[in-house]
Formats: structure tokens, C-alpha cells, sequence
């Protein structure tokens, strides 16, 4: 793998001479190589950014169907009351002023040997490299009745935006002594810990302003992430408000009744007053559209290009891909989308993939001023998967004081600021 | 074996002059950007997690190594710092060190 | 034994339904090759056959092997025939068994 970076310098040497003679055939119509990127979460807009901030030479095209992008990452605290969805949401005025041409619209079809993008708006855009960052759709009746209409009543807020300040007023409506339920799929899903910080900042609000209130996790896992300082947590902050059951002690939910706010797991039937069911999820329509996950539900792509490995010339990022060790997580959406478009330019300018090393950092909060992390640093692995680098991987110590576990909330403040810079400032 | 490899183009880059100097700073490009997920676009860091720009290469490097060794104790560094070799960490800290 | 289990049997069904059974038991399922800090294997000890009765009729019954994992959870489907009770039964190879029971109203 190290070879790779002497060649690097090979090429770098002569790139003055060569890039005008190595320019791919495939472009010749063109001045300039034109990327088209769909989705602009934190995959999509990361790739926007990085692709011009590598090489300012390249045009690109973010299609994003919303005017603003409302984050995953911290929308658990507006959940539990602690932030406003104004300040997780964020509009597209940088990354235009950043020279990409953002286009409201949706993508109505690809045609992957013409490289050509079709708008519903009636736009066609043609490019040499696409990328496709479509995030996660929700499995509707995956959990036997819970559907669009369904999730109305019951929300999953497991895309940010109107499901989550819906969950919000159902808190809020609550009657002190309720019962809440958060329902957590199977893996893989987005955001591993993502569900126990949420019930974590809801007991948190209960504890506040509901204290007679209770918390159930129903949990179709017998495991799940920094679950020893999750649990760490629910014991000394929130003691007799949150219960988590796993799937060996009835925690997985397999239907719910949404109109009568009934909610099953194997043998039991639950009335609770606020259900928060987050069902099982796959890659984005677009990309299962394009059969792209080979009917897997998720799409395996190279790790050092992130290109399909089904259709050359389309790359994916973040929660629509199989990411080996990494998490499905913004960070790492990220992370993978500074690796693409890096890879991308080299591809365009005929120069040699980079080999990456790629970061993940998962910060949960448990209360405000109660925070913990899982890191980890990865690369691509021999198996074609991305694998972490030994003893990289861990999370904050258990046991830590108040003052620590406060520091680390701090900490994942100041990182939502840097990485929400990163995309939109 | 990575890291032999990886001195063996660090010599390159010194005697290579200013071309050498662009290339490696490409290099540690790939490298560094995965660093600016929490501490900022080239390292210009709001809050508390510490700014990386222009800071002196030495000194980061070195708390890099004490990290990654646990000489130092920190949070998210102590894991993250054993990902890189010695010289992929002076690359890095001379690629921020560079950003004003 | 005094493992604890959970069934699912619906209350009520109709002549000729599909019902769908479920059941459950806490059991630590040791397959006999894991090994103790002191040498020792931990000797084999499973759930080695589950049975469902319906009013006394056997409706399905599994053998379990040391593959299986801890807690096994069996759903199965059977023809809702008439009101009755329907048994559970865990057999361990302790020599031990474990009973639940639900009844069920067909109309």
C-alpha cells in the first residue's frame, strides 16, 4: 500500500506536463470535468465542498430536493427539548458561494452509459463521475403496520425534520406518569447509538417535567453501542425511568396497531402513550432503484474510490453503503466523502488513488452536560472491505467524573461546529 | 513496512525542493482532511476542540506520539493517534502547521 | 431447571386460522467447547427438544443441538381447531423440564 504514496510523487513531479495529454478521452467534448452529486447531507455536500476545494477545475452539480438540510446528528436533543431545530439546520448559500451549482430538484433518472442525469424539474445534466449520497429510506411494514401513515402517529424521527419536532409535541402533550417507548431495529441501521441517546435526553425532560413518567427501549439487539456507559448513565442520572429490554427478554417489536397505540414485541402488547418506532431501513430509493445494492439492501463500493462495484463511473457515501467496520454515521459519511472526491480528482486528472486513512468519532449525549464518545480510525482492508486499524477503536472510559463527562459534551459541541463548517459555512 | 516506505518518500520530498514540498503536502492532504472532521477546515477549530493551524509542527507531533504511545492522557486522541505511522504524523502536523 | 420462558398465543382465533405460536427460554445453551480459566471444559448443557401441545395433541416439536445459541426463541404456525389449551414443553438434558400453557378461544 505504501507504494502507492512514491508514486504519488512520480506523478506529482511530472503533473505540469501531463495533465492537458492525460485528460481521458471520455471528456474531450468538455473543458472542464463535470461531477453531479445527489443528496446533500453530510455525504453528498461533503463531496460538493471537498471535490472543490481539491481542484477548483472541476464543475459541480449538488442536486438536493430540500431548500435546508436538518441534521441527524444533534436532533436528539431537540427531541428532548434542549435545542431548537433552527440551530441544526442549515441552508446551501456557502456551498453555492463555494462554486457549486446547487440544484433544488430530484433526480428522475440516470441513464449510467450516457452519463446523464434526468431532473423532475425537466433538467438533464450530463457528467464523467456521479456520486450518489441518498442516505437511508425507512422500510415501511417491515415492522408488520408501520407506514407512512402509521409513522403520523407513532414517529420515527429517524430523518430529521417535521417527524422530529413531531415527536417533540407528543412529549411535550404527554400526560406526567405516561409510558414512552423507543422501538430500535436491527443492524444495520443508521446511527448506532443514536436511539439511546435519545431515550437518554428524553428521560432527561421526563425526569425534568414528567418525573412520574417512564421510559421503555424495545431493542430487536441483545447488544448495542457504548451500551456499558449508556447503562452507566440510565443508572446514576435517570434511576427508575429508563428500562431497555433486548430481543431475548421480548424487546423486539414485530407490529403495532398505530390508530388503537398499540405497540407488540413477541409476547407482549404495550398501550404506551408516546411510541417512537424507528423501523428497519435500507440505502436511499435511488440507489436500490439502480439495483446498485445487488438486492442487499446497502452497496459495496472500492474503499479507497468509493465507486459502485456494480456500476463503474457512479460512487457512493455515507449510510447507503456497506461501510465494513465504520459506523453508518455523519462523521463517517464525512470522512468517506473527503476520500471520494479526492479519489474522484485523481481519477479525472489521471493520477493515482490515494491510499486513505479514514476517522470516525461518535459523540452521545446522556444529559447536556453529560457526553461520551466511540472513536475509531479505519482503512481499506485486503478483503475489499473497509477494517479498523488495531487499537484505534474504543470509547470514553467508564467511571469518568462529572467534570470529564462534561468536557466530552463540550467537545462534541465544538465538533458539530467544525464539521457543520465543513459542509455549510 | 508502511512506515519504511513511507521515510523512503519523506527523503525524496527534502531533496526534492519546491515540487517535493507540493507533493508532500498533497500527500499529508489526504491524511490531514480526515483530521478536519473535528478540528475544523485546516484546522481552525470553534470551541473547545484545539485549532491545529499554525500551530509548531514539533510540539504537535510530538503530543501525536505521546498519544498514541499514552505518555499523555486525552480523550478521542489516545485511540485515534495509534492509527498513523511516526512519519504519517509529522506529515500531518507539517501540513497544519503550514495553514495560517 | 427454573428457566424462565414467554409465550405468545393469541386470545382468540377462527375456525380454521393460521395461528402463529411463539415461544422463548432463558437458557445459557452451553455447547461444551468453551473453556473455563482453569483448563476445564464448561460441560455440554441444552434445551435438547421442544414440544407444543394442543389439547393434548402434539402440533410441533424441534430438536435442539449444541449449536444453538443462548435463550432460543421458536414461532411456528399451527390450525386454529377448536378452544383449548395450548402447552409449551422444554425437555433438558438436566433430566428437567419446563411447562407453559395458554388457552385459546376459537369461534
Amino acid at each position: 500500500m505504501t507504494s502507492l504514496t512514491r508514486r504519488n510523487f512520480v506523478v506529482a513531479a511530472a503533473a505540469g506536463a501531463t495533465l492537458a495529454a492525460l485528460r481521458p478521452a471520455r471528456v474531450f467534448a468538455q473543458a472542464r470535468p463535470r461531477v453531479v452529486v445527489i443528496g446533500g447531507g453530510f455525504g453528498g455536500a461533503s463531496v460538493a465542498r471537498w471535490l472543490r476545494r481539491t481542484d477548483d477545475g472541476i464543475d459541480v452539480t449538488l442536486v438536493e430536493r430540500n431548500a435546508r438540510f436538518v441534521t441527524c446528528p444533534f436532533s436528539n436533543l431537540v427531541v428532548g427539548g434542549q435545542r431548537s431545530i433552527e440551530s441544526i439546520s442549515f441552508g446551501y448559500d456557502a456551498v453555492r458561494r463555494a462554486g457549486v451549482d446547487v440544484v433544488q430538484d430530484t433526480a428522475t433518472a440516470i441513464d449510467p452509459v450516457a452519463r446523464r442525469v434526468t431532473l423532475q424539474g425537466g433538467r438533464v445534466l450530463t457528467y464523467d463521475r456521479l456520486v450518489l449520497a441518498p442516505g437511508i429510506q425507512l422500510v415501511w411494514n417491515g415492522i408488520e403496520g408501520y407506514d407512512e401513515a402509521a409513522s403520523d402517529i407513532m414517529p420515527h424521527a429517524w430523518q430529521a425534520g417535521p417527524q422530529t419536532l413531531l415527536l417533540r409535541r407528543k412529549l411535550e402533550a404527554m400526560d406526567d406518569g405516561g409510558l414512552v417507548v423507543v422501538a430500535v431495529p436491527d443492524n444495520p441501521y443508521r446511527c448506532p447509538p443514536g436511539p439511546y441517546e435519545r431515550a437518554s435526553l428524553i428521560a432527561g425532560y421526563l425526569k425534568a417535567n414528567k418525573p412520574k413518567s417512564k421510559l421503555i427501549v424495545l431493542d430487536a439487539k441483545e447488544t448495542f453501542s457504548k451500551q456499558p456507559l449508556f447503562q452507566e448513565a440510565w443508572k446514576n442520572l435517570y434511576p427508575g425511568i429508563v428500562e431497555w429490554r433486548p430481543k431475548s427478554q421480548s424487546g423486539r417489536v414485530v407490529s403495532v396497531k398505530a390508530r388503537e397505540g398499540v405497540v407488540s414485541t413477541e409476547f407482549d402488547d404495550l398501550k404506551p402513550a408516546v411510541a417512537n418506532i424507528i423501523p428497519p431501513q435500507r440505502a436511499g430509493q435511488i440507489a436500490i432503484a439502480l439495483g446498485l445494492d445487488e438486492g442487499k439492501g446497502f452497496c459495496t463500493v472500492d474503499p479507497r474510490t468509493f465507486e459502485s462495484k456494480v456500476a463503474p463511473g457512479i460512487h457512493l457515501v455515507g449510510d447507503a453503503i456497506v461501510p465494513g467496520a465504520m459506523p453508518k454515521s455523519g462523521f463517517a459519511a464525512n470522512s468517506q466523502a473527503k476520500v471520494c472526491a479526492r479519489a474522484i480528482v485523481s481519477l479525472l486528472r489521471s493520477r493515482p488513488v490515494e491510499e486513505p486513512i479514514l476517522l470516525n468519532t461518535c459523540y452521545s449525549y446522556a444529559a447536556t452536560d453529560h457526553g461520551f464518545a466511540i472513536f475509531g480510525a479505519f482503512r481499506p482492508g485486503d478483503t475489499g472491505l473497509i477494517v479498523d486499524i488495531p487499537g484505534t477503536v474504543g470509547t470514553s472510559p467508564l467511571g469518568a467524573s462529572a467534570q470529564d463527562r462534561a468536557l466530552e459534551a463540550r467537545y462534541a459541541e465544538s465538533w458539530y461546529s467544525n464539521i457543520t463548517a465543513d459542509m455549510f459555512a | 513496512m508502511r512506515a519504511a516506505a513511507f521515510i523512503l518518500s519523506t527523503a525524496v520530498f527534502l531533496s526534492a525542493g519546491i515540487g517535493g514540498a507540493a507533493a508532500q503536502e498533497r500527500d499529508a492532504a489526504i491524511l490531514a482532511n480526515a483530521c478536519m472532521s473535528c478540528h475544523g477546515v485546516d484546522g481552525k477549530s470553534q470551541g473547545v476542540i484545539p485549532a491545529l493551524a499554525g500551530q509548531d509542527a514539533r510540539e504537535m507531533a510530538q503530543l501525536m506520539k505521546d498519544y498514541a504511545s499514552g505518555a499523555v492522557k486525552g480523550t478521542a486522541m489516545n485511540f485515534i493517534a495509534k492509527g498513523y505511522t511516526l512519519d504519517q504524523i509529522d506529515a500531518i502536523a507539517a501540513f497544519f502547521s503550514a495553514r495560517k | 431447571m427454573a428457566a424462565a420462558t414467554r409465550i405468545r398465543v393469541p386470545a382468540t382465533a377462527r375456525r380454521g386460522e393460521i395461528m402463529e405460536l411463539r415461544a422463548i427460554i432463558m437458557h445459557p445453551m452451553e455447547n461444551g467447547f468453551r473453556m473455563e480459566t482453569n483448563g476445564e471444559y464448561v460441560p455440554v448443557h441444552i434445551i435438547h427438544t421442544f414440544v407444543c401441545r394442543y389439547n393434548g395433541a402434539e402440533v410441533f416439536r424441534a430438536r435442539l443441538e449444541p449449536g444453538i445459541a443462548a435463550n432460543p426463541y421458536l414461532a411456528f404456525t399451527t390450525r386454529a381447531t377448536e378452544s383449548g389449551t395450548i402447552e409449551f414443553i422444554w425437555l433438558d438434558d438436566d433430566g428437567t423440564f419446563e411447562v407453559a400453557a395458554a388457552t385459546v378461544e376459537v369461534t
